[in-house]
């Protein structure tokens, strides 16, 4: 039989709302220096989209534990975490390969739970973030937001099936309670998953991070990315991300998961939404900090383009994502030819959805055009925000509302052009359809 | 004594608006049943409308449940809860003790009672303004189905309260519910002995006991402070009275006058609140002193079971109350 | 003074003041588990939604979780539960094993923890038999409790994969045309074994010193230890107050849910449960005491013993046929390495 046990010393800890929190239970400092260092300098290096996200998680001190499920066009990304960390001699970073993505998402919620000031990756797209939805719609709501769950954007589901990108899947799991930052192009894939647990780890927030981008036209292409020194990466997420207020698994006397009945559900999805609101503050100010470490910019609510000093324009095109790079491959040409002033923004922000911001870029134009890119049972989801974020202006620019691109189909110059032939028919005083859709240069 | 008061007209409030009636009692007590029985009884009439709903936690037995019933000869349009019911029925009054259930029934309002008690006691006891109906359902339940449930008389002492209905009618619309439940044949016919009993066990009276601060209709002052994704500290069910389970009228008691406890400890490994006193004896083991009934204790009885000296018993209880013992 | 008593007196982090119906072996067993898991290593708990869950991590008012009257001094002392959904029970304990064995490789963390995860048989064998599985495979460090009722009791006493053959649940209901659950129970106990677990054990507070013995014996399990606690359900079974530890202990002597204790490398046995049928209880004393077999069996007046109904006789000799076979199995498995 086991002699009695001798408590060790008694340990400091002090009451939170949410339990006792331990802080002298866990030092971090050993995992900041366990750390092996991937660039000392920044480099120019030619890479795709999951590598880039993937190389911005292997740089962070905090990310010491990968979960993940191989899905296409997103499977690059644990390929790419697993082939560096198989390189690591003497390394303590692991990755877990788990058998569903449903299994992904448990463990990061086990994971983030355990240690509220470790970062916690994966990556998915469509089938998988759908796979994941009963707990991806938990974690929006839990207060752990030291999660990361990148999305591959890819067409959702099936009959038929399609692997290639469009924005259908993140658009599904809008109310999730995730924060939705759409990228486009491989640097603001590396920059957005830096700058993103920033975000979701902000005491006001705390709400998990979904960044995307498009599967194939983002993933799968290589471009030039910019890397930062590992030790840059480090002081600026340092500067942010301040130890967790609340307890977790390990250094916490505490209760997570609780239920509730109907007398008070509705107050924490109101406390939810005010959390979630809070990032329209919070984002600025690390996309500042960002741009004065980094001398780029950093997170935006929009990438905007042809807008005057005035603001003004005649015609802007809405949409997200690497096509609407086509459209500003044309965009000057046709200003030109049309005598228009024409401007556009791609939507970074998804959710929460910037809708003062956008109603400011817009309000001085006098049509726009929203391009959507994912399957909507009317005019479009970006339609949909748009009008709302226009709706209060006591003269709103008129909509046109179009799809393209979905399940990845191309969306050529010649497309671009029918597309803002179409929606000029709008300044003309034209009567249009709610939506029409665009492909291989005609509009059907 | 106060001067009796007005009661209101069930019958005319149905008829011309909407009868809210609201049911307290505990999970496993039958008051779900006797609620689905008044609404198929209503149904007898072809021009009613009725819509009945129990409201539950995760609790199962022991726990306060609550029932609701709107009756109409008009269509029912409304869905919100029942907040301001004409008539209050409480199934188990060991339900009232973690509840309110008089709150916001109108001065003249009825309240129906499975007890022993007399309507005034009942009236005096709870400060009530109204017509107050009572039936020893337990007692009844008891000598008819072998079982201490009051659900039957108090299926039919409400179903008179509301009336509209002979007691053939209220007999077959309960027994009808029975036989949905595929309960054997056997034991409807004990059930319906029981329903014909409690018709005649039925007494009434109309009283006004209620001061202007009694039952006040609780304001609502917002959520309060909610933790963060509903994250809790630890040890919040001490404010959880589930002695409240224990059936009404019965209580655990522990007697070991002549030390014949062995220490063996299977009551304290096997109760599962964990509420078993003891010390430490290096001869016998653990010796036990106690219980903690007055918070805890569900009466599940396994500790009555497992002990190999029986030293603990359930025992008849009362709550004593001031106005039976001064009257 | 012996071990079973000796644990008696340690502070378990399963409170009074939870919801579940008077006489929840579920409480009971969690009672213990929360006993023997107060050996100065802090513990983290992960649970699946069950009747557990909902039952005692209510808000605002009962978390039945936590050791001690304070937040203890003691950092051994301290605890922590997480729920999240209704299969992730091993998951999120893979996790907060994993990340504890990382900080302390690290030398971020001190202090050891061990971790502890709970489902009930729908959570842990339906739903979540691929979360079981796959944490048994992986050969995770956790101790996996899988209460064993045999039904879906939060949700209203349905069918699971652990259902006794002819047991009425509320999706296998007995009618005219049938005599309640049709099916065979899963192979649980085999399957553990088979995805590579350390200990895998079947037994309920009953049998209270080999319970809490195979409780300890599974926490300081190297890989994953899975414990089957057979958990008569007072409302589900339909069975009267006081019976749960004995339809417990009946239930495993007549051969429905044997105790039985295996570890890798060393075998097994099967304890309490003769392998000669006429040497156990006659499996219907152990139906008769429940109303969902009403339809099996009845009491006869004279001998006051249970048999068969009339027109039922060949459904009780499958059925005991079917429990003959299950103590046979697992007196055959106990003897796998």
């Amino acid at each position: 039989m086991k002699e009695s046990i001798v408590p060790a010393a008694p340990m400091a800890h002090h009451t939170t709302p949410s339990g006792e929190i331990y802080p002298g239970a866990l030092n971090l400092e050993p995992v900041r220096a366990a750390h092996q260092v991937l660039h000392e300098t920044r480099d120019t290096i030619t890479a795709d989209g999951n590598t880039a996200a993937a190389l911005a998680t292997l740089q962070m001190w905090r990310c010491i534990l990968f979960a993940g499920f191989p899905i296409t066009p997103s499977t690059k990304y644990i390929e790419t975490v697993a082939a560096h960390i198989s390189q690591q001699v003497g390394g303590k970073k692991r990755v877990k390969l788990m058998e569903a993505e449903h299994a992904v998402a448990d463990y990061l919620v086990g994971a983030a739970a355990a240690c509220r000031d470790l970062i916690f990756p994966t990556a998915t797209s469509s089938v998988g973030l759908d796979h994941m939805t009963e707990t991806t719609r938990s974690l929006g709501a839990s207060g752990l937001g030291n999660v990361l769950l990148i999305d591959v954007y890819r067409a959702t589901a099936n009959f038929p099936l399609c692997i290639e990108g469009d924005p259908s899947d993140t658009l599904a799991h809008r109310d999730d309670g995730f924060i939705q930052i759409a990228c486009r192009g491989k640097q603001q894939i590396y920059d957005t998953v830096i700058q993103s647990p920033c975000l979701g780890m902000h005491h006001d927030v705390m709400t998990p991070v979904m960044p995307g981008y498009y599967g194939i036209k983002d993933s799968h292409r290589n471009a030039r990315l910019v890397v930062e020194p590992d030790r840059e990466i480090h002081a600026f997420q340092d500067r942010w991300i301040k130890p967790c207020p609340f307890p977790g698994l390990v250094n916490g006397d505490t209760a997570f998961g609780n239920c509730v009945t109907s007398r008070h559900f509705q107050g924490f999805k109101v406390s939810q939404k005010r959390r979630m609101d809070r990032v329209l503050d919070v984002l600025p100010q690390i996309s500042a900090d960002f741009e004065r470490q980094f001398g780029r910019p950093g997170l935006a609510f929009f990438d905007a383009v042809g807008f005057g000093d005035d603001g003004a324009a005649d015609f802007a095109v809405v949409s997200l994502g690497p096509d609407f790079g086509t459209f500003e491959a044309v965009r000057e040409e046709y200003a030109k030819r049309t005598r228009l002033k024409v401007a556009g923004i791609a939507m970074r922000l998804l959710t929460p959805f910037p809708r003062d911001a956008v109603r400011k870029r817009l309000e001085r134009t006098k049509a726009v055009l929203v391009v959507n890119q994912a399957h909507h049972q009317g005019r479009g989801h970006l339609t949909l925000d748009v009008a709302d974020a226009l709706a209060d202006l006591t003269t709103p620019p008129r909509i046109v509302s179009v799809f393209a691109g979905i399940g990845g189909a191309d969306v050529s110059e010649i497309t671009w052009e029918q597309m803002l032939d179409h929606g000029r028919g709008a300044l003309e005083g034209r009567a249009l359809p709610p939506w029409a859709v665009f492909h291989e240069g005609r509009q059907l | 004594m106060k001067a009796p008061a007005q009661a209101m007209d069930l019958q005319d409030i149905i008829r011309t608006s909407v009868l809210e009636v609201r049911g307290d009692g505990k999970a496993g007590g039958g008051l779900v049943l006797a609620f689905q029985s008044l609404a198929s009884l209503m149904l007898r009439d072809d021009d009613m409308h009725v819509q009945e709903w129990p409201f539950f936690s995760s609790a199962r037995r022991g726990a306060n449940i609550r029932s609701f019933l709107r009756i109409s000869r008009r269509p029912i349009q409304a869905a919100c809860e029942v907040t301001r019911p004409r008539m209050a029925v409480l199934m188990d009054e060991g339900a009232a003790r973690s509840v309110d259930f008089a709150q916001g029934v109108p001065p003249g309002g009825t309240f129906v009672f499975n007890t022993r008690h007399t309507p005034e006691e009942c009236a005096r006891h709870y400060h009530l303004s109204g017509r107050v109906v009572t039936v020893p359902g337990d007692d009844i339940g008891t000598k008819h189905l072998k079982h201490a449930i009051g659900n039957v008389s108090l299926y039919i002492a409400a179903a008179r309260a509301i009336g509209g209905f002979g007691v053939e009618q209220m007999v077959d619309a309960f027994l009808e519910t029975l036989k949905k439940r595929r309960i054997p044949a056997a034991i409807l016919e004990r059930n319906r002995a029981a329903l014909l009993a409690s018709a005649e066990s039925i007494r009434e009276g109309i009283f006004d006991e209620a001061g202007p601060d009694d039952h006040p209709l609780q304001e609502w002052s917002g959520y309060g402070d909610l933790p963060v994704g509903a994250q809790t500290p630890l040890r919040l069910s001490q404010s959880n009275r589930t002695a409240d389970y224990a059936p009404s009228g019965f209580r655990l008691r522990f007697e070991d006058p002549a030390t014949a406890c062995t220490g063996c400890a299977h009551c304290i490994t096997n109760c599962p609140e964990g509420i078993i006193r003891f010390v430490p004896d290096t001869e016998r083991g653990l010796l036990v002193t106690g219980v903690d009934i007055g918070t805890f204790c569900k009466l599940c009885g396994e500790c009555i079971a497992v002990c190999p000296e029986h030293l603990f018993k359930e025992v008849p209880f009362e709550d004593r109350w001031e106005e039976v013992l001064s009257s | 003074m012996s071990g079973y008593k000796e644990i008696a007196l340690r502070d378990s982090c399963f409170r009074p003041g939870s919801t579940l119906c008077p006489g929840c072996m579920e409480s009971i067993a969690l009672q213990n588990v929360g006993r023997v898991s107060d050996n100065g290593t802090k513990t983290i708990f992960t649970i699946g939604t069950s009747c557990a869950e909902v039952s005692s991590l209510a808000f605002p008012n009962v978390v039945a979780w936590g050791r001690g009257e304070g937040s203890p001094d003691d950092f051994a002392k301290s605890f922590s539960i997480i729920h999240n959904v209704f299969e992730s029970a091993p998951t999120l304990a893979e996790a907060a094993r994993d990340v504890s064995d990382m900080l302390l490789e690290h030398g971020a963390l001190e202090r050891p923890i061990q971790v502890i995860a709970a489902s009930g048989d729908g959570g842990a064998l339906s739903i979540g038999l691929r979360s079981l599985l796959h944490t048994i495979y992986r050969q995770s460090r956790i101790t996996m409790i899988v209460l064993v009722n045999e039904i879906f009791a939060n949700t209203g006493f349905q069918y699971s994969p652990a259902t006794t053959p002819f047991a009425e649940t509320s999706t296998t209901p007995v009618g005219a045309a049938q005599m309640g659950n049709p099916r065979l129970p899963l192979d649980y106990i085999h399957l553990s074994i088979a995805a590579g677990a350390g200990l895998v054990a079947q037994v309920s507070p009953a049998h209270g010193k080999l319970f809490v013995k195979t409780i300890e014996r599974a926490l300081a399990c190297p890989t994953t230890a899975v414990v089957f606690v057979p958990a008569p359900c007072i409302s589900g079974w339909k069975f009267d107050d006081g019976e749960t530890v004995h339809l417990a202990e009946l239930g495993a002597q007549c051969g429905t849910y044997p105790a039985f204790v295996w570890e890798q490398g060393k075998g097994g046995s099967v304890k309490d449960c003769a392998l000669e049928a006429a040497e156990r209880p006659a499996v219907e004393e152990f139906l008769g005491l429940q109303r969902r077999f009403h339809h099996m069996v009845q009491k006869d007046p004279q001998s006051g013993k249970f048999a068969a109904r009339p027109g039922r006789e060949a459904d009780v000799e499958r059925l005991k046929a079917w429990t003959q076979s299950n103590v046979e199995r697992l007196y055959r498995l106990a003897e796998l390495r």
